[in-house]
């Protein structure tokens, strides 16, 4: 019988690393910003935060084990969760240090920040190594509740507070949701544990109730996925937002949702996929159409990110909707190159700053100003819009190109055709930026200097670029880790 | 093997010949040390061309990568324009190699370079020549030349960027004639967009170029996606997309059928067939001469190439099917596009519209199922490749002059513009068809062929000829006859012939030069071309019969 000292705590000793440093953190901050009033700006939290994280991601690679389940059937881990805590780390990481420059910038000088982003990494690695309903419900609340801070954290800034309220608001009617699927599941079932949940429904027959248990459970994450018609949140967080928040939803906390949704269609609810293959199925149709179509009309390039943030989730959707082994693995890359191309998205909207009034680029047709000032800035963000589209030999076209492989073989073939036309609509919204920046001229008067692309976001578009550009090289390695990551789902 | 060194040394002499005009006009001073080095140099690499014949196709693939980054690191815009036209002519003089040591007595490939590029996925990237592609590279890498020239005093703006993009089209141009895989065709028959897209939008002439480029775009996508849905099928139906296991393969005709039309309609975009070829005349009016001259001269032979080399031997019976719905849209297309070019006004616009008309005719020589069709499309490829580029030339000079393409501002440019004039019949008897230049005998090859399978096609597809007599003629007529319109232009200057160390060679002469050249060598020896083309077209048309 497992009890709770019979554990091995050195399975989840990274998380509970995570855990002290923040504790620590927390209490060497608030002493810090207490003491130091004055001339205190919070970034040496930040980096002891990045320290941390990177301490992090070396207990993670040296990991004992990666497949158990500990804590009474509460918490799990495989090769495919701690593939995504990884990822989830590392982008984490990777926002972090963005965030250096940016709230300097921004005269952002609470520590608060980087706690709350450890904070959030700390809800997100429970959230996917939940093993159980309640412990997947309160990871999530943790998660999310970091979430509704951050988005809010432009004090000054009305539009931040709107969209940190929108999405507080929003989140708990989803997360209500998600608790009235839990409750119907745990009253159809008696069990709230995945373990026995598994055991119990491959011998029962699925009926009604059942469906609708799990089409509320998914609603809850796809809302955090920000998948159509469940996107409404989206624009209008992006909009309002911290530009850094806004990288750091867009990026980190899609691996999270992204996991929990494998892990509910992939191994929860795999003996009866009709159920969630259909939600999938129709909500990747939604997204691809609201993602592609509301995109088109937007004046404001964060919404333009919203919007093509949604015709990407559908994609990995599609992928996962046919709950076939190259639908998870081509969803997997789908993931990945999504995460690398929007790095270098946002970096390049973070990095373009008006030298005089210290603002960011918000409209469109202002991305003219960049050439004269930063051609190569431009080239980069060329490269990836066209990536981004799906255009050959770049990156995205293989993405692209591998989830309709696998909506093919699972004979899905009006989706994968509907996923063609909606990409190829999707490029004109991606390179009517290209037009903007390089083909309209600008009027005679019109100039603005920008400061200096910061060290850090140069870094990281260039290595993000090369990446981008390089895949074409040698694409086998990464196919092949997503491949051989996802085969565990098949071969239990 | 003797006799057909002899039979190539002609163009083989014109190319150190034409090498040595190129170096007359990037090199001001006295040069003549140097010739006899470049001589030596050539002659020790066709020496040693028998060790370096398998990596041909890498070397040349590389110099022009390392011509790509070797422009990143040069900062003012004349040492780019040297540079680049240094590299662009070394990079022709290699791919002559291919034309050099390229065997005419088999239908194999050659020059065979394989690169496990992606086992998992089982997509092998393995580059060949054979008669059908082995003009469209040396075209290609000859025009990029050709494009550089052009552009020598027209773009002012971004030349670094520019001639980077022209070597990335090379590049990309090179592997789609040379790569043997179906998706990797694709991938890089996709991914000259992005370069030409860019190309059209930064240094086309109007604002009308923003909407010209989108078309471009937007067309061209549209319908690749088609392909790309066959070739998806047929990856995970098959399990490989090789063009050598796709040969062997026989279909259900059902689905023959429906793939043949889709990869059809994809590449029709590309030729481009007249429901959809809109994109075509406004593309071309609004791109710099160089990116008209690339368009013209062998982006759409791109279409051309896939029909040869994928589309007639992969689906043989299906293309058997067809061959009446073809001819039928291709000889609309002929007349239409005749009938339009015609009512223009607009100088660039007459020879893209005229483009469309050839492009058709290539059509009709491709689906006629008989070997001297087949030879004819691509001499014809060939020949119109050479031709608009020249009129595209040509209008580009008129162009930097007067900055009109308007044809009501010009007349009697003849007795101002004597030399230019010259040039410009040459191209347009070229353009009619006349028998001595090399459209000719593409266009009587196609004839002959045509008219084995389809006297009505062939006499309805030949009113197109006397279409184009009527235009182009009508066009020489309006431009370079007739009073000289004095009240729109008040000063004409002529191409100047002479070479003179006060003023520098002149550029637009010597450009125009080697394509004239080609143009009556070509149509007064066909063979050049020909007797290396022979064993792969009868492939293709055995492939067809064995079959049907």
């Amino acid at each position: 019988m497992l009890t709770l000292f019979s554990n091995n705590f050195s399975l989840v000793l990274p998380e509970l690393y995570l855990f002290l440093s923040i504790n620590i953190l927390l209490m060497v901050g608030v002493y810090r910003s207490r003491t130091n009033i004055l001339n205190y700006n919070g970034s040496g939290i930040l980096r002891l935060s990045l320290l941390s994280l990177f301490f992090l991601i070396i207990l993670y690679f040296n990991n004992v084990e990666c497949q158990f389940v500990v804590f009474n059937y509460m918490f799990f881990s495989s090769e495919f969760i701690l593939l995504l805590k990884i990822l989830i780390i590392i982008f984490a990481f990777i926002v972090t240090y963005l965030s250096l420059s940016y709230l300097i910038e921004e005269k952002i000088y609470s520590f608060e920040y980087s706690i709350l982003i450890l904070l959030s990494v700390l809800g997100m690695l429970l959230l996917v190594s939940s093993y159980d309903f309640l412990s997947l419900y309160l990871a999530l609340e943790l998660q999310s509740l970091c979430f509704y801070i951050l988005a809010a954290y432009k004090k000054s800034n009305s539009e931040s507070t709107e969209a940190s309220l929108k999405y507080f608001v929003l989140g708990a009617f989803s997360s209500g949701l998600l608790l009235f699927g839990l409750g119907l599941l745990y009253g159809l079932s008696g069990t709230t544990s995945f373990e026995e949940f598994i055991y119990y429904t491959s011998e029962s027959i699925y009926s009604g109730e059942w469906g609708l248990a799990i089409i509320f459970i998914l609603a809850g994450f796809l809302f955090k996925l920000s998948a159509a018609p469940f996107h409404v949140w989206t624009p209008d967080v992006y909009d309002g937002a911290p530009l850094i928040v806004v990288t750091f939803f867009a990026t980190v906390a899609k691996i999270a949702a992204f996991g929990v949704v494998v892990t509910l269609a992939y191994k929860v609810f795999i003996t009866n996929t009709e159920f969630s293959s259909t939600m999938l199925y129709s909500c990747s149709l939604i997204s691809l159409f609201i993602g592609t179509f509301g995109a088109l009309y937007q004046t404001k390039i964060k919404r333009l990110y919203a919007y093509s943030t949604i015709n990407h989730v559908g994609f990995m959707l599609l992928g996962l909707s046919t709950i076939s082994l190259e639908g998870l693995e081509a969803s997997v890359l789908y993931l990945c190159v999504y995460l690398i191309l929007n790095l270098t998205l946002f970096g390049v909207i973070l990095s373009i700053r008006v030298n005089a009034t210290n603002a960011k680029l918000v409209y469109l047709n202002e991305f003219r100003l960049l050439v004269k000032n930063n051609i190569v800035l431009a080239i980069v963000f060329t490269i990836a819009l066209f990536s981004i589209a799906g255009i050959p030999p770049l990156m995205g076209f293989y993405s692209k190109y591998y989830v309709i492989v696998a909506a093919f073989r699972s004979e899905y073939y009006f989706m994968a055709i509907m996923a063609l036309i909606f990409s190829v609509i999707s490029a004109v919204y991606y390179i009517r930026l290209v037009v903007f920046m390089f083909f309209e001229h600008s009027k005679p008067l019109e100039f603005a200097f920008f400061k200096l692309v910061p060290f850090e976001l140069s870094v990281v578009m260039s290595y993000t670029t090369l990446i981008n550009v390089l895949f074409f090289v040698r694409p086998d390695n990464i196919l092949l880790l997503c491949h051989r990551i996802t085969l565990q789902f098949f071969t239990i | 093997m003797a006799s057909n060194v002899w039979v190539q040394v002609p163009l083989l002499s014109f190319v150190l010949k034409y090498y040595k005009l190129l170096l007359l006009i990037t090199m001001k001073y006295n040069i003549f040390p140097l010739l006899i080095w470049i001589e030596n140099i050539s002659n020790y690499f066709i020496e040693a061309s028998s060790f370096i014949k398998d990596k041909i196709l890498l070397i040349l693939l590389v110099f022009i990568l390392i011509a790509m980054i070797g422009l990143f690191f040069v900062r003012t815009d004349n040492k780019v324009r040297n540079l680049s036209i240094w590299f662009a002519n070394v990079i022709l003089l290699i791919s002559s190699l291919l034309y050099v040591n390229f065997d005419t007595y088999t239908f194999e490939f050659q020059y065979i370079y394989t690169f496990p590029w992606s086992p998992f996925l089982n997509v092998y990237y393995t580059l060949a020549v054979d008669g059908v592609s082995l003009f469209f590279i040396i075209l290609s890498t000859f025009l990029t030349v050709v494009c550089i020239l052009v552009s020598w005093e027209s773009i002012q703006y971004r030349v670094r960027e520019f001639m980077i993009l022209l070597f990335l089209i090379e590049f990309l141009l090179i592997n789609v004639f040379t790569v043997l895989d179906l998706f990797l065709f694709y991938v890089f028959f996709e991914g000259i967009l992005i370069p030409m897209f860019i190309m059209i939008g930064i240094w086309g002439s109007r604002e009308r170029k923003i909407h010209a480029a989108y078309q471009f775009f937007l067309y061209t996508l549209t319908g690749s996606i088609l392909m790309l849905l066959v070739i998806i099928y047929i990856y995970i139906n098959i399990g490989t997309t090789y063009w050598g296991m796709l040969v062997n393969y026989t279909f259900i005709f059902e689905k023959e059928a429906i793939f043949w039309l889709a990869i059809f309609i994809s590449l029709a975009v590309k030729i481009p067939m007249v429901p959809v070829h809109i994109w075509l005349p406004e593309a071309h009016v609004e791109a710099p001469t160089a990116g008209s001259v690339l368009l013209a001269g062998i982006l759409l032979k791109m279409g051309g190439y896939g029909f040869l080399r994928f589309l007639l031997p992969v689906f043989p019976t299906a293309s058997h099917y067809f061959t009446p719905f073809v001819l039928v849209i291709a000889v609309i297309s002929i007349i239409y596009s005749s009938l339009t070019t015609i009512r223009q006004i607009d100088l660039k616009k007459i020879i893209a519209y005229s483009s469309v008309g050839h492009m058709n005719f290539v059509m009709l020589g491709i689906f006629s199922g008989t070997v001297e069709g087949v030879e004819g499309a691509i001499f014809l490829m060939i020949s119109h490749g050479i031709v608009s580029s020249g009129l595209f030339m040509c209008v580009g000079i008129l162009y930097d002059r007067y900055k009109t393409r308007i044809i009501e501002y010009y007349g009697g440019l003849a007795t101002k513009m004597p030399i230019f004039a010259i040039f410009f019949f040459i191209f347009t008897l070229a353009n009619v068809g006349m028998p001595g230049t090399s459209s000719f005998i593409g266009e009587i090859l196609i004839l002959i062929g045509i008219m084995h399978i389809n006297t009505t096609a062939a006499v309805l597809g030949f009113t197109g000829m006397i279409f184009g007599a009527v235009y182009s003629i009508w066009l020489y007529n309006r431009v370079m006859f007739g009073s000289v319109k004095q009240e729109y232009i008040w000063f004409y200057n002529d191409l100047a012939w002479e070479i003179s160390p006060q003023q520098g060679i002149d550029r637009e002469a010597f450009m125009l030069f080697p394509l004239v050249f080609l143009i009556l060598v070509l149509g007064i020896y066909p063979n050049l071309i020909l007797d290396s083309v022979h064993c792969a077209s009868y492939r293709i048309i055995e492939l067809q019969s064995l079959i049907v």
